[in-house]
Parts: C-alpha cells; sequence; structure tokens
C-alpha cells in the first residue's frame, strides 16, 4: 500500500519533474502504519475486499492528508514546515495536491469513483472549515469541543467511508462505519493535546493554551495550584523548572486525568460505532483502535482499572 | 457523546463521597505524575503529525 501511495506521487512529480512533490512522494514510501491511509485499509478489509482495492483510497487520503498539513503550517507559522518552501509555493503545492486526491480515484472501478471523489472533498471542505474555526481559537471549553469535532475527524469518517466503499460495503454500511470517524478523531486530538503538553519538547500549545484542553483544564478547575499555574505558563518557555513544575500540576490538578477520561470515552463509542455497522469483518479496524487507545487501557490497568469495569462505565 | 465538563470533573476528582472505581483511578493518575510522563503519548504524532517521513 505505501509503495502503490508513494507511486501514484512519483508519476506526477516526474511528468513535470516537480522536486517538492517528488519530495513528499519519496517520504509516502515511510508512510506511518497508522493515519488515515492504513485506516481506509482497514476499513477495506472489514467490509470484505482485497487490500489492492484500497489502494486508490488511500492514495487520496495521503495527498490529502499532506495538504491539510501544509495548510496547517502556514496556519500555525510553523518553524519546521512538512516541506522547505516559500509559504506561497506551500500553499500551491497543497492545491496541487487537493487535485491529485481527487485525480488519483481514478484508478477506482468505474461506478466507486463519484462517491470516493464526492467523500475525499467532502473531507477536504469540512477540515478546512475547522481550521478556520480553530485560528479563531476557542472563547470556552463548549467551543474547544466544538473545534475538535470540526477539524480532526472529517478525514478519518472520510478515510471509513472511502475503505469500506472499497471494499465492497453498501452505502449505508459504509456511512454507518463512517460514524465511527468522529470519536476516532476525537480521541486523536484529545492524545495529540497530551502529546504536545506531557513531553520534553515545547510546543506551541503553550502559546495558546485555551485550545488544549489539558491545559484549559489546569488554567479553569478549582485546584490549589490554579494560581501558581497561571503564573507559571508564560514563562515555560524561558525557564526548563518552570516547564516540569507545570506539567507536574497538570497531572496533579486532574487534567492528565481529565483527558485520559474523554479518550476512553471517545474509544468506546468508536467500537461501538464500530460494531453497529454491518461488515464481514470488524477486526481489521478494530485492531487499530485498539492500538490507539492502547496508552489509555495500558494506564487505567496500571491504576487498577479491569477491562469490564472501563466497559460498565462507558 | 455524554460529556463532563472541567468542573464537573474536578468536582468529581476532589469530592468527598466514596468514588466508584474508575473515579479511584483518575484520583491514582493524579497522584503519580511518573506514569504520565512514561504513557508513551509521543506515538501520537503519527495520527496527529505531518503523514510523510523524515518530516518535522
Amino acid at each position: 500500500m505505501r509503495w502503490y501511495v508513494g507511486d501514484a506521487l512519483h508519476a506526477r512529480a516526474d511528468e513535470y519533474e516537480w522536486d517538492a512533490l517528488r519530495v513528499l512522494a519519496a517520504g509516502a514510501g515511510g508512510i506511518s502504519p497508522v493515519g488515515p491511509s492504513e485506516l481506509a485499509l482497514r476499513a477495506c478489509r472489514a467490509a470484505g475486499g482485497a487490500d489492492e482495492a484500497a489502494y486508490p483510497a488511500a492514495a487520496s487520503l495521503h495527498a490529502l492528508h499532506v495538504a491539510i498539513h501544509l495548510v496547517d503550517d502556514l496556519i500555525d507559522d510553523e518553524e519546521r514546515p512538512v516541506v522547505e518552501l516559500p509559504p506561497g509555493l506551500r500553499a500551491n503545492l497543497a492545491l496541487a495536491l487537493q487535485c491529485i486526491a481527487v485525480e488519483v480515484l481514478g484508478a477506482a472501478p468505474p461506478e466507486l469513483r463519484a462517491p470516493l471523489m464526492l467523500a475525499a472533498a467532502a473531507s477536504g471542505r469540512e477540515t478546512s472549515r475547522g481550521q478556520e474555526l480553530d485560528a479563531a481559537g476557542a472563547a470556552d471549553e463548549d467551543g474547544y469541543w466544538r473545534i475538535v469535532e470540526a477539524k480532526t475527524p472529517p478525514l478519518f469518517t472520510a478515510a471509513l467511508r472511502m475503505g469500506a466503499l472499497s471494499g465492497g460495503a453498501t452505502p449505508a454500511a459504509a456511512e454507518a462505519l463512517a460514524a465511527a470517524g468522529i470519536p476516532l478523531g476525537v480521541l486523536v486530538q484529545l492524545g495529540d493535546d497530551l502529546g504536545d503538553v506531557m513531553g520534553d519538547e515545547l510546543r506551541p500549545d503553550w502559546q495558546r493554551p485555551g485550545d488544549n484542553v489539558a491545559l484549559r483544564f489546569a488554567l479553569e478547575a478549582d485546584h490549589p495550584a490554579r494560581d501558581r499555574f497561571h503564573a507559571l505558563v508564560p514563562l515555560v518557555y524561558a525557564d526548563p523548572a518552570a516547564h516540569a513544575e507545570a506539567r507536574e500540576i497538570l497531572v496533579r490538578s486532574g487534567a492528565f486525568s481529565f483527558c485520559v477520561h474523554h479518550m476512553r470515552i471517545a474509544a468506546g463509542a468508536a467500537r461501538r460505532a464500530v460494531l453497529a455497522a454491518p461488515l464481514a469483518d470488524h477486526a481489521p479496524v478494530l485492531e487499530l483502535l485498539d492500538q490507539l487507545a492502547a496508552p489509555v487501557t495500558d494506564l487505567l490497568a496500571e491504576v487498577g482499572v479491569e477491562e469490564h469495569e472501563m466497559e460498565l462505565a462507558a | 457523546m455524554r460529556r463532563e465538563t472541567i468542573h464537573q470533573f474536578r468536582a468529581a476528582l476532589a469530592g468527598r463521597t466514596e468514588p466508584g472505581p474508575l473515579v479511584r483511578a483518575y484520583r491514582e493518575l493524579a497522584r503519580r505524575p511518573g506514569l504520565a510522563a512514561g504513557a508513551g503519548f509521543a506515538a501520537w504524532g503519527d495520527w496527529a503529525g505531518p503523514p510523510v517521513a523524515g518530516a518535522k
């Protein structure tokens, strides 16, 4: 699958000797074993399709995913963008990739081309809207959740829908599976929020704390170290000790637990949605979901919650 | 999806009533920063991060 995706981009890069696209195509050989392309492959298997049937959808989702990141870097003024090009040329490359995301679907069976193209286009449009909401920032806690649901899930719902359709699922079954993409996207975004604040590297989240739910929790919840946390946030970039102390408050205030709690709920909702979809074999998608939820499951097991207790409380 | 707010969650975490197994677990997580540090959330970048090798 990875090489098919890489070749789909390479073919277009070679046609014009387009170096920037070639850089991204070379990287496609190393696509992560998790992500929208892999999700589409798993959805195709779940519907009873051969892996090859998912390749056009996987290539489309990869192109779309890279395009989204190119734009995301521009919006965030990222210091280390996906490709080293002036901003205008990165926007230009994103435009090419959005078109390629539709074009590669020409390799799908004729009866699937229109529904797959519509799914890819809708995913890009919805993500763009989510990006704009995200750029405006969350005014309150409800606003945070609205942004999360608008920004991250569209690519995941598209991956599940496109993969299932490619594997031969009926439109209704593909739609049912796509519903799992919403909690799945929330799960991924919460994990991303935690990864961005719990790691040693200082991510931009600390400069926009209202847009990271862990930081928002520590700033807003009624806990003994709240004032101290407010004082520490502006200092984390200049003072490693302030960064370490702020991270400890994130845990002791319950912010970390809050994220784990909502990740557990999202994982449970995604699992139930997958199981509700009338498909030949749910296992390929559930395996990926379990892999994604493993840090949460392992943490809760570490503090004594058994698997059946997680299910009962879901 | 059912969704507790920040204030509801914090109140449950800090409450004096006998907690269920999950709230007990969340309290325990809040007491052990070492667990959070080792939870492996860096791997989440594979999902939410750039989808090409060598980027960032």
